[in-house]
């Protein structure tokens, strides 16, 4: 670091009319590696919020599949509370027709 | 192979000669631009700048020492160029340069920063150098502008008093 140093304060006292058109030079280089480097990571940007929007757009065609199997279990679970309703419904009539049975033998006693 | 022996001799002789001389005689920074160019402001400008973005305060002094040695440089240059007003302004800011050098060496030495020897070294040569130059200038100008000149070497000398007070206190 102390090497360092005094190589830069000999380089300032002893050539400054070198030090300063590095230091211009080396200014210019920084902020055009500055432009650069914001195009690159504005572009690997770009690309990975593309690859998002591709996943997103993947899983948004996916969801019809989803709507169908929820669609299918909806018209399932329809059919089941349906099939239930028959056999409620059986058992309903039994019952009725078990009870007109004993309301005509009460009469008839 | 005796002549041999000898090239190398007398090679040897120059080059010790060459760094005996240059350990003796202190020469100043070169100013490049002078003061009376007109983007001059431009590189007053730019040493603010490269004063404030120096991080070693050891670094700040050997900063110092080249800016007052270039600008007591720039005012001989100006002198023999006829331009004695802004001469005499350039050399009391060059002494300026040296006062702030004094208190950035206070700073450093509050810091618990050791100052190299070669550059302590070299800010006593160069206090040497600075008011060899002030007298030749003065011998150079006449009336009011020596006086400025006496005054400026003055001014080194009490600089250099508080520098040496600062290495004995150390």
């Amino acid at each position: 670091m102390n090497f360092l140093i005094e190589l830069y304060d000999n380089s300032l006292i002893y050539y400054p009319n070198v030090f300063f058109p590095l230091l211009f030079l080396s200014g210019i280089l920084g902020i055009i590696l500055m432009i650069k480097g914001t195009i690159f990571l504005n572009r690997k940007f770009t690309k990975i919020v593309k690859k998002i929007k591709i996943k997103s757009r993947r899983m948004k065609i996916s969801t019809p599949k989803l709507t169908i199997s929820i669609f299918y279990l909806v018209k399932f679970a329809w059919i089941f509370i349906a099939k239930v309703n028959n056999v409620l419904s059986y058992f309903e009539l039994r019952i009725e027709k078990i009870i007109a049975k004993i309301k005509k033998e009460i009469l008839i006693d | 192979m005796k002549k041999i022996l000898f090239f190398c001799l007398v090679l040897c002789f120059t080059f010790t000669q060459n760094t005996f001389a240059s350990a003796v005689e202190y020469q100043l920074a070169w100013p490049g631009m002078l003061p009376d160019n007109k983007i001059y402001k431009l590189k007053v400008l730019r040493n603010k700048i490269i004063e404030r973005m120096i991080i070693g305060p050891v670094k700040k002094i050997e900063f110092d020492l080249l800016m007052a040695d270039k600008t007591i440089y720039a005012s001989k240059l100006l002198v023999e160029k006829g331009e004695i007003d802004l001469a005499l302004e350039t050399v009391l800011k060059g002494e300026n340069y040296y006062s702030i050098l004094v208190q950035d060496y206070n700073h450093a030495l509050l810091q618990n920063k050791k100052i190299p020897q070669e550059l302590d070294r070299k800010i006593t040569l160069a206090v040497i150098k600075h008011q060899a130059v002030f007298k030749e200038l003065g011998g150079k100008v006449d009336g009011k502008n020596r006086e400025t000149f006496q005054i400026v070497n003055n001014f080194s000398k009490i600089n250099y008093n508080f520098i040496v007070g600062l290495r004995t206190q150390d």
